[in-house]
């Protein structure tokens, strides 16, 4: 059961940016590019060719492939029906946030592989903010921990039984740092804007400037793949456990929860602007803070 | 209805957080705004309903007035204040953002602990809102201390008050609500007339073209003593 | 086990090392070579003797031996100024270690003085591994030394600190009685080691300095789960064990690694003439073989899954979340701060990595002897290639390694983390051959790198190692105390390409801490120098003092 919803997630994936967009385009009085419009662009792109620069070596061309791959593997790992006894599940969660890392990496090698100026400007940034991110994502797990007792996946509150009764105000401000994570793993505003086209304001486009026909489709179906695991941690930190229901049930709840994920990040981005690089730092340092006031309160109280 | 106290006292605590690191002047105005809000909330959000029954008429009339004031009244003076003052958006702290945030988490954490050893869960309504308002207040006199415009500085001094406004409701004294009122009266008056005094020395300068600024900057230094015999 | 997990690495380093210097040390004169031979066997043998001795005194032989054999390494370039300046502080920190290793061997038999021995031990060791702030000699002597020398000691002899602290006060054997406290030493110590080294690491633009602070960086980590383990070591539960075996199994992955990747800098430096990533780049198309290892041990030694690297960190990262789940007050603590620290020199560990892969080996050449520069003799970079395969099949040694230590409860954990590493493999090789499948799907390099609508980008352009790390060297300024200085253009203002920004990062431990220390303690003693007058009467009348004094003392 577990592994058709994660068939159904990489299915459904592409929906997620689909999502975001037409909340936008919805803010915007514009009719939108559709829901489905990346899976016709992933069509398109498979049936390109890939031009390659001649400074590229082996590493631009695996880079798309292994990112593509660890993200799957993170995706597998995932319970997806909030089953935390799925085999995979017991592996736990930091082999799923470092195969994330993994692709991380492999982008930007590729990203500098290509010596362009724009690529190493996005790649030096992408390093900047994920390393700034990682100690919040271990916090905020190592929260989870406490709160739940749990060292493998069933360290989810959707997995886990009663926490929202008894700790809901540390719950919700680790909620809140998630979803800080959230944003700027997936690039998402405020702190990097998927659809700006001044290439010294990007940070994840940047360094895909000189991908093309499947590499591309490669990487703009792990960036969408991305954002929904992602999400779907998201969702399954805030839910509510629904240990009584059946196991479709609650990965059906799970996976609507990661659409309306997508109409949440849909209107932030709607109502923010992007943050400058300058005060991005100082940003995720408030997200760590309140990751630690999550741990403040629940240790005192 | 505890937990809904709970949740307004950890926002907060956010705000605390996040104002410690506001650039912007409109954007800290509407933070401590914001705090106000909170403020008219949480007596009737502490005030335990299915114990008691329906409060007296004046818990309600001191939530309307902390919301009216501290909330819209003083936020929209303060904003009028830089509107017409036109001081710089960007503030030039004393002590960076970066670190504000650090020393106001620290604060937090060290309310926390305080109020671990002091130990009167049985006094207060809510166990969150004794730590909440040391770290609120310790917020307010950081901002007095770490920042240069007068402007924000009168905006520390009203998150200061909240913080003792967040006290009072907090251990429900008798009458801590009307000593409430006091001081929200002193605090009323104090940045009104901080307000007037910003507004009027923007005024007075503004109408003084550079060059009379630049001599008088002369005559004060090349007469120290000048000024004390005018 | 533990004194394989520590003979393993010496003895395959120590190996892979002489082969890749019988070609490193072609070009140096002929007669030179006997005394790195030499030099080196000695090293190596005093490495075995520091493992194998039976007791403490053969012990302390045995590493005096090779901290003098490992400086004869560190001098071998002695024409260079930085080599013998590097030498001396070598020196200085191998006998200031054996001198507190002494007093440390004199007080572990005193009951009464269990913090004193604890606190030598610490800092005798400490010298060795390179815990902040006895780490200076680090970053001085590994770019010095030849580069396989580098390797043996990065790879191989500074965890052997480990295995002396084990030894003499951390093994159960031991039979020392070890407080909480002494814990907390070792785990503050190994996370201000893990993220001070990799903060430092990250700016240096000398691949083997940045290697040098990423050792700090790892014994770090290696210190952050031993420290845990001591704490926890009363606590139920598998705390203990997990850590303890993600810090041994770290030694042995961090050895091959590291030993693969100084291999790897010494081929660039042979090959090119430099060490300065921001005079590199484009190495990949010129040294394939020496560039596609280099990679690959940097993914690992970053901890990234699939490669060995992570199992290590995983290990002590599931320790961490035991001990967050345990519940003690302390065991909380240490267990957020390990996750924290661990978390925090992860992400930097990888903008490290990314930044001397991507300004050494991709991109285009950035000088002359870069575009020149062609593949290693075969001997070199098979050396690199035998570390390389030794750390892949680390990853089930790791596995069996840590069943070992924790009697099984690391397997659950370690067995489908390997099997994922092979899922990702098939992964990567069925998304190629979907894109080779696809109608268009051939590749072929063919036209210049894009640059957003600019067509004839050049090296100049592309993102240097300065470049690439600024962003972060700026947020922890306060920590590093880079300096920047312009070098201006000098010749028309319309071709600005002789001009550059030069950033230095020192370490800060040097100028912070030991100067003003020596400084000090020169100041006392000059002090002291009124004594040494040269009046023979004068030394004397002191002598017939002190054996008075000592008469008094004995009889009082």
């Amino acid at each position: 059961m577990n592994y058709l919803y994660l068939l159904l997630a990489l299915v459904l994936a592409p929906v997620l940016p689909g999502v975001v967009n037409q909340t936008k385009a919805f803010f915007a009085g514009r009719r939108g590019p559709g829901l489905f419009r990346l899976y016709f662009d992933l069509a398109k792109l498979m049936r390109k060719s890939c031009p390659r620069s001649s400074t590229s070596t082996w590493v631009f061309d695996l880079a798309p492939a292994v990112s593509l791959a660890v993200t799957v593997a993170a995706a597998a790992l995932f319970p997806w029906t909030l089953d935390a006894t799925a085999p995979c599940a017991a592996v736990g969660v930091v082999p799923f946030f470092y195969l994330l890392g993994t692709g991380r990496f492999f982008t930007v090698l590729g990203a500098l592989d290509t010596g362009s100026a724009f690529e190493g400007m996005g790649a030096s940034r992408e390093v900047q903010f994920s390393a700034l991110v990682e100690p919040i994502v271990f916090v905020v797990l190592g929260f989870l921990v406490l709160l739940t007792g749990e060292t493998s996946f069933a360290l989810l509150s959707g997995c886990a039984a009663g926490s929202w009764l008894a700790h809901p105000v540390p719950l919700a401000l680790a909620g809140l740092a998630f979803f800080a994570i959230l944003l700027s793993e997936n690039c998402r505003v405020p702190f990097d804007d998927p659809e700006t086209h001044l290439e010294l304001t990007m940070i994840h486009e940047a360094m895909i400037l000189d991908n093309a026909g499947p590499d591309l489709a490669y990487i703009l179906y792990g960036a969408a793949l991305k954002f929904t695991v992602l999400a779907a941690f998201f969702v399954a930190l805030l839910l509510p456990r629904l240990g009584a229901a059946a196991a479709p049930v609650r990965g059906l709840v799970l996976l609507a929860g990661v659409l309306a994920t997508g109409v949440l990040v849909g209107v932030v981005e709607s109502i923010m602007a992007r943050m400058r690089f300058l005060k991005t730092p100082q940003v995720l340092l408030g997200a760590f803070m309140i990751a630690l006031l999550a741990i403040l309160l629940f240790v005192l109280f | 209805m505890l937990h809904c106290s709970e949740i307004l006292l950890a926002l907060f605590l956010l705000s605390d957080l996040v104002l410690a690191a506001a650039g912007r002047l409109p954007q800290a105005i509407r933070l401590v705004a914001a705090q106000g809000w909170l403020l008219g909330l949480l007596p009737l959000l502490l005030w335990d309903w299915s114990a008691k029954g329906c409060p007296e008429f004046r818990l309600f009339a001191v939530s309307a007035v902390n919301a009216a004031v501290k909330g819209v009244l003083l936020p929209a003076l303060l904003a009028y204040a830089v509107r017409r003052a036109r001081v710089a958006r960007e503030l030039e702290p004393l002590v960076s953002f970066r670190v504000s945030q650090l020393v106001v988490f620290a604060l937090a954490c060290l309310a926390f602990l305080f109020c671990k050893k002091l130990n009167i869960s049985e006094q207060v309504a809510s166990e969150l809102a004794i730590p909440v308002a040391f770290t609120t207040m310790g917020t307010g006199l950081f901002l007095v201390c770490a920042r240069r415009k007068a402007i924000t500085q009168v905006l520390g001094f009203l998150v200061f008050e909240n913080g003792i406004a967040v006290f009072g409701a907090g251990i429900l004294l008798e009458y801590g609500l009307v000593v409430e009122l006091g001081i929200l009266l002193d605090v009323f008056v104090l940045v009104f007339v901080l307000g007037i005094a910003i507004f009027q020395i923007n005024r007075t300068f503004s109408s003084i073209d550079t060059d009379k600024l630049n001599r008088l900057g002369d005559v004060h230094l090349l007469h120290p003593h000048h000024r004390r015999h005018a | 086990m533990q004194k394989v997990l520590f003979i393993l690495p010496t003895a395959c380093v120590g190996l892979a090392a002489a082969l890749h210097a019988t070609a490193y040390l072609h070009g140096e004169a002929r007669r030179h070579q006997p005394r790195f031979w030499t030099f080196f066997a000695l090293t190596l043998a005093a490495m075995l003797g520091v493992v194998l001795s039976p007791d403490k005194l053969t012990f302390l032989l045995a590493w005096e031996a090779m901290g003098l054999a490992s400086a004869g390494l560190v001098a071998f370039e002695n024409e260079d100024r930085d080599a013998r300046k590097a030498t001396w502080i070598y020196l200085l920190a191998c006998h200031a270690g054996a001198c507190a290793l002494m007093l440390a061997g004199v007080l572990l038999n005193r009951p009464d003085a269990a913090w004193g021995a604890f606190l030598c031990a610490v800092v005798g060791f400490g010298l060795k591994i390179g815990f902040p702030p006895f780490h200076v000699w680090l970053p001085e002597a590994h770019p010095a030394a030849p580069a396989p020398a580098s390797a043996v000691m990065s790879g191989a002899m500074i965890p052997l600190g480990f295995y002396g602290l084990w030894r003499f006060v951390l093994d159960p054997q031991a039979g020392f009685a070890l407080t909480p406290g002494m814990g907390w030493t070792v785990l503050l110590l190994g996370a201000a080691g893990a993220l001070g080294g990799i903060l430092f690491a990250l700016p240096q633009t000398n691949l083997k300095k940045l290697l040098a602070f990423s050792s700090v960086e790892n014994m770090g980590v290696i210190a952050l789960g031993l420290g845990l383990a001591l704490l926890a070591q009363d606590a139920p539960g598998d705390v203990a064990a997990l850590a303890g075996a993600g810090a041994f199994v770290h030694v042995l992955n961090h050895a091959f690694l590291k030993g693969g990747l100084f291999l790897g800098a010494g081929s660039v430096l042979r090959q090119t003439g430099t060490l300065n990533q921001d005079q590199l780049g484009g190495l990949m198309k010129r040294l394939p073989f020496t560039g596609t290892l280099f990679t690959l041990n940097a993914l690992g030694l970053a901890g990234l899954p699939p490669l060995n690297g992570f199992l290590g960190e995983f290990l002590i990262y599931a320790a961490a979340f035991r001990a967050v789940k345990s519940g003690a007050p302390a065991l909380v603590g240490a267990g957020f701060l390990v996750l924290a620290a661990l978390a925090l020199t992860g992400g930097l560990a990888a903008a490290a990595y990314c930044k001397a892969i991507g300004a050494t080996f991709l991109g285009e050449p950035r000088s002359e002897a870069a575009a020149q520069a062609v593949e290693t003799p075969r001997r070199m970079w098979i050396a690199q290639l035998a570390l390389f395969l030794l750390s892949f099949a680390m990853i089930p040694g790791t596995v069996h390694v840590a069943h070992v230590l924790t009697d099984g409860a690391s397997t659950p954990l370690l067995v489908p983390c390997a099997a994922l590493g092979g899922a990702v493999l098939v992964l990567v090789g069925a998304l190629l051959l979907a894109r080779r499948l696809s109608p268009r799907g051939t590749v072929k390099p063919s036209c210049p790198t894009w640059d957003c609508g600019y067509h004839a980008p050049t090296a100049r352009m592309a993102y240097t190692a300065t470049a690439f790390t600024q962003p972060l060297q700026d947020l922890f300024r306060p920590v590093l105390h880079a300096r920047t200085h312009v070098i201006p253009f000098k010749g028309s203002q319309y071709d600005a390409s002789d001009a550059a920004l030069v950033t230095e990062t020192d370490d800060r431990a040097l100028a912070g801490f030991w100067r003003p220390l020596f400084t000090f303690v020169a100041r006392v003693f000059q002090r002291a120098h009124l004594l040494q007058n040269g009046s023979l009467h004068l030394y004397i009348l002191l002598v017939l003092v002190a054996l008075l004094a000592l008469l008094a003392l004995a009889f009082a």
